[in-house]
């Protein structure tokens, strides 16, 4: 079997292999920038039951997201949702609904809360999608790093306080048929994922067109 | 009865036919999953990262090399090339996902959002399964070694 044919063939196929995987590499995305300094205006921050949302509140696109913060994916939507903010300021408009799994990212979706009460929820989700803590000494040094309250926040996380909030939002989130990992745009579900910052853009620009087309009409 | 056992026992490993399915199912996996991962360059370098498993350099290597040793053992596997020590690289490379997925697990995570690129989202409990399942499958693919309708018994043959 181990004759110079086989061995050519051999050579061929893994060549011809390799071009396919350059060409599939050549068509990768854009890269993300995760380090980018965006800066948001902190008074487009609001508060709904169990959600927040941030952007024009009367932006023609509305953006639901319902990361949960164990998961890479819905980090990376995070991120481009983040950009989106930046590159659209009057025409997009964030909601954040919690979804994060047990365990520690249920902690982290309550951190977030214990952030808001301190009034800054954006701020700390921000940084905290830069880099997801991944034990609780870093989320507390997160916590320090921008400057809140860690008497009050430690006393938030231990006592449990916004436990039932996090839990009630996943449950509603439920309830509407969200499985996980979703976002939606004005409604629809967003089916990357996470995909490229320019698919969340034209996704963005086809429901301004939309919306641009139907006051047309 | 143990006879019969035995008997019926070897007789799976003497037909070569599950194997075939066996090595083609693996095969298109870690020719999709391979094909998913190529494009995301530095996006699934993060993803390893993230993981916090192995060194940071270390977790670049793997996660710039895993696309492209998915690819090739798949489509080895799917044609039939070197069957053996495909199969090997595939076993080692299920084991390895397997150890991701454990602690993902272990940590609380409910998706295993890059076992497939871009392109599926599996729950956990779900990845892991199939991450056993491979390893199953490509140990029985070993131990069946050459097989028909593969590049290596066309030139067995000649």
């Amino acid at each position: 079997m181990h004759n110079w044919k086989y061995t050519a063939s051999v050579i061929m196929i893994t060549i011809v292999i390799m071009a396919i995987g350059g060409i599939l590499w050549n068509s990768g995305p854009t890269e993300l920038k995760p380090d980018t300094k965006i800066e948001l205006k902190p008074d487009s921050v609001t508060k709904k039951p169990i959600s927040w949302q941030r952007g024009n509140r009367d932006a023609p696109v509305t953006i639901d997201e319902y990361p949960d913060f164990g998961c890479h994916i819905c980090i990376e939507k995070e991120v481009m949702v983040l950009q989106a903010l930046n590159a659209y300021p009057e025409k997009i408009r964030v909601i954040h609904h919690h979804y994060s799994s047990s365990g520690f990212y249920e902690k982290l979706a309550e951190s977030l809360e214990a952030a808001g009460e301190q009034g800054k929820f954006w701020e700390f989700h921000d940084r905290l999608i830069q880099k997801v803590p991944d034990d609780t000494t870093s989320l507390l040094g997160l916590a320090e790093d921008l400057g809140l309250d860690m008497g009050r926040f430690s006393e938030a996380l231990d006592s449990g306080k916004y436990t039932e909030t996090v839990r009630k939002s996943k449950e509603e989130a439920n309830t509407q048929g969200v499985t996980g990992v979703s976002m939606f745009i004005n409604g629809k579900e967003y089916e990357k994922s996470p995909g490229t910052l320019e698919d969340l853009y034209n996704a963005i620009d086809n429901e301004l067109v939309k919306l641009d087309t139907n006051d047309k009409q | 009865m143990i006879n019969n056992k035995i008997g019926r026992t070897t007789a799976i490993f003497q037909s070569k036919y599950p194997a075939v399915v066996l090595r083609l199912l693996i095969g298109i996996i870690f020719v999709f999953s391979g094909v998913t991962k190529l494009p995301m360059h530095s996006q699934f370098v993060t993803i390893v990262e993230s993981y916090h498993i192995l060194p940071q350099a270390l977790a670049t290597a793997y996660a710039l090399a895993l696309p492209w040793v998915e690819l090739l053992a798949g489509s080895y596997l799917l044609l039939g090339v070197q069957i053996r020590p495909s199969s090997l690289v595939s076993l080692l490379l299920a084991l390895s996902f397997l150890v991701a997925n454990i602690s993902s697990a272990v940590s609380g995570e409910s998706f295993c959002g890059s076992c497939f690129g871009e392109a599926i989202i599996l729950p956990i409990l779900q990845a892991l399964v199939l991450d056993i399942a491979i390893i199953i499958a490509t140990v029985y693919i070993y131990i069946v070694g050459r097989q028909p309708y593969s590049f290596d018994s066309l030139f067995a043959r000649r």
